[in-house]
């Protein structure tokens, strides 16, 4: 689904990725790890298509076509969701609006009819229940007054909404207590399927005994240093990142 | 005083020399029209000399006066002192342009009342000024509180069109729209005059919604409109653009005068934007006067102008608590594209005796272009020692982190703007109630948008 290929940036001249390499696909969750600095969130935004960053070398492609000079409405449209670390508040537009132009934009962008205000609302109820969350959310304006674990609920309500084939996310767990740890992890897993693949970037161990997976990396000095399975998580856990990067 | 350009994109305003020029035409009219009225001894006609003499001895604003400072007069005025009388086409033609759904209106056609287009209520009056007993109306051109402005002065001494609105007391809430169309077969230019006065005699309610029609020409418009609330009285009144329509060399200067009596609620909601049905092209210059003489009263101004072109809107508010227990507050937004720019000098005024006073004073605003300015200064003036008094003002960009976040869902650069940009005016657009007005002013702001 994913492939990144010997990818470098910089931002502001300054490098931060330096042939990073990445393949992710169909149904499979990647964690990525690493120590502060390392490059993790842009990696994530760099796939998301923000135009921060300057690409110097190297290739993304999802479904095996070149999306770096893509804008990221097209990229979305594609099926690329991007859980953000900081989700930005936006003080005057409803949760609800947002996802009705969201979705239907990411319709139009596919040619499908956009979908009806009745079985939006309905979707919508369906999947603030899995996240246990309430309906006045919907009519709260976006991050506008959120508490840290409502922003990162909201972003995989979205989720849930947008039904992206590639969800990266972004250090969603900093900021949840346990509780909600659980009910963000169980909306991850019950949107997992053969189709789709999940990108997990996190500082700690914990959320990925809630999603297990498939694959983890360490993310060092921009560039991917070591991969292996879900064993890694564990020893990084016990060693911290200095006994592994050298 | 936040400033964000150094200058602001005038025309080709040549500075003080044609300001001169100006003035020695307007003085060349103001003298005939005194020869004309010293024929005749009244006390009207003494009102009006005073109005007049007032104008020569101030002369015409200009930028080092205080609240002038970013608002000029145009050379092109020198067309406009001529008063020419314009001969209007057919009157029922402009009624199309009214929302069919509401039963009552009034009809100005180059600033006079046109009875036969005019359908109202039976607890409402309307009396064209020269109409008016003579008393009533030097009352109303002897305002007190008119004496300080330069143009409500030569509005007092020249004006011959206007009305006076009365709403009786009764239990109806009366819609009235006005539709204030200038019209003309040969593209004149055209120099208006108006003054109107609305008494809300005690417990009415009155909701006015002003829209304006202009046709091609240069127009400078000096307009007054006296609102005067009795106890228990409620206005709610919508501009939806302004005379400043046709094109970027017309003018309107407007003074908007409140008295608010015991218990009296004023809104008013003032809206500009550049392109649309209410749009406005040209230069454009709000005395927004409101008096509190009673006590536990209520006044809100909210405004949005969202403007492209060259544009310019300036907002120039006193709000004076003169009596306890009033509570007051401005929300003024701008979005300024282009060349276009904006101002809003604002000072609420809180006299000794006048405790338990509340007041919020809001001016936030985004800039879209690198020529595009907005001069804001927000102050209080406070001698009371039991208030709640907030004031501010914002300057900014779009927020690139918020249209990432936007983009990464999926909508392209103009909806993800148009999004933040209605989120952004959304505390004033969720204040209007009007249903015919929300319904249009969607459609206008939806133009803006590009939606």
């Amino acid at each position: 689904m994913l492939k990144i290929k010997n990818l470098a940036c910089t931002i502001n001249d300054t490098p931060v990725l330096n042939g990073l390499n990445l393949n992710v696909k169909a149904g499979e969750v990647h964690a990525i790890m690493g120590p502060n600095g390392s490059g993790k969130s842009t990696l994530a935004s760099i796939v998301a298509g923000d135009e921060k960053y300057t690409i110097t070398n190297g290739d993304i492609e999802l479904f095996n076509k070149s999306i770096i000079d893509l804008a990221p409405e097209l990229r979305a449209a594609m099926g690329v969701f991007l859980s953000f670390q900081y989700p930005v508040e936006i003080p005057g537009v409803s949760v609800s609006n947002f996802i009705k132009i969201a979705v239907n934009e990411q319709r139009k962008h596919n040619g499908l009819d956009p979908m009806g205000s009745t079985e939006l609302l309905q979707e919508m109820k369906k999947n603030l229940e899995l996240l246990k969350m309430d309906s006045s959310f919907l009519s709260r304006y976006i991050n506008d007054g959120f508490s840290g674990g409502e922003k990162k609920r909201n972003e995989i309500f979205q989720m849930s909404m947008l039904k992206p084939k590639l969800a990266i996310l972004d250090e969603t767990d900093s900021g949840l207590d346990i509780d909600a740890l659980k009910i963000v992890a169980n909306g991850v897993n019950s949107l997992r399927s053969s189709e789709n693949a999940f990108i997990i970037i996190t500082h700690y161990q914990r959320l990925l005994n809630y999603i297990k997976p498939d694959h983890v990396h360490i993310l060092a000095n921009g560039s991917i240093v070591k991969s292996a399975g879900p064993d890694l998580a564990l020893e990084l856990e016990a060693q911290g990142y200095a006994g592994i990067i050298k | 005083m936040i400033r964000t350009e150094k200058n602001i994109v005038q025309g080709n305003a040549t500075g003080e020399k044609s300001a001169e020029h100006l003035f020695s035409l307007l003085k060349k009219r103001i003298e005939k029209e005194l020869n004309t009225l010293t024929t005749h001894d009244s006390k009207l006609n003494q009102t009006r000399i005073d109005a007049l003499n007032y104008v020569l001895k101030r002369g015409l604003p200009n930028k080092k006066q205080k609240g002038w400072g970013y608002t000029k007069l145009a050379w092109w005025l020198e067309f406009a002192f001529s008063e020419k009388s314009m001969i209007p086409s057919s009157p029922a033609k402009y009624l199309e342009m009214l929302p069919p759904e509401n039963e009552f209106f009034i009809l100005v056609l180059n600033g006079v009342v046109q009875k036969d287009f005019c359908k109202l209520p039976s607890n409402i009056t309307i009396t064209e000024l020269k109409d008016l007993k003579e008393d009533v109306l030097v009352d109303i051109l002897n305002k007190e509180q008119l004496k300080k402005n330069t143009f409500a002065q030569l509005n007092c001494g020249l004006v011959k069109n206007g009305f006076f609105l009365k709403a009786s007391a009764n239990d109806f809430i009366n819609d009235i729209d006005i539709l204030y169309a200038h019209s003309s077969e040969n593209k004149e230019n055209y120099f208006n005059q108006m003054h109107s006065v609305y008494m809300l005699e005690e417990n009415c309610q009155l909701n006015i919604v002003e829209r304006f029609w202009c046709a091609t020409g240069t127009h400078f418009s000096n307009t007054v409109s006296q609102s005067i609330l009795c106890r228990g009285s409620k206005l709610t009144k919508y501009t939806l653009g302004s005379m400043a329509s046709s094109n970027e060399r017309c003018q309107n200067m407007h003074t908007e005068f409140i008295q608010q009596k015991d218990n009296s609620e004023s809104k008013l909601y003032r809206f500009y934007f550049s392109k649309g049905k209410f749009k406005s092209e040209g230069t454009i210059r709000n005395n927004i006067l409101v008096d509190f003489d009673g006590v536990n009263s209520k006044s809100d101004t909210y405004s949005i102008s969202m403007l492209s072109k060259k544009t310019h809107v300036d907002n120039n508010i006193v709000i004076n608590h003169h009596a306890p227990k009033n509570t007051s507050s401005q929300i003024f937004k701008g979005i300024y594209d282009d060349d276009s720019s904006g101002v809003f000098d604002s000072c609420v005024v809180v006299k000794k005796h006048a405790q338990k006073t509340k007041t919020i004073q809001k001016n936030n605003n985004i800039l879209l272009s690198s020529k595009a300015s907005i001069n804001t200064n927000p102050q209080l003036e406070i001698f009371a020692d039991d208030v709640e008094c907030a004031h501010g003002s914002t300057i900014g960009e779009l927020d690139q982190n918020a249209l990432f976040y936007l983009n990464s869902r999926g909508l392209s650069k103009n909806a993800a703007t148009s999004l933040l940009l209605s989120g952004f005016i959304s505390e004033v657009t969720k204040m209007v109630s009007d249903k015919a007005v929300k319904k249009e002013l969607f459609a206008d702001l939806n133009k803006q948008l590009n939606l």
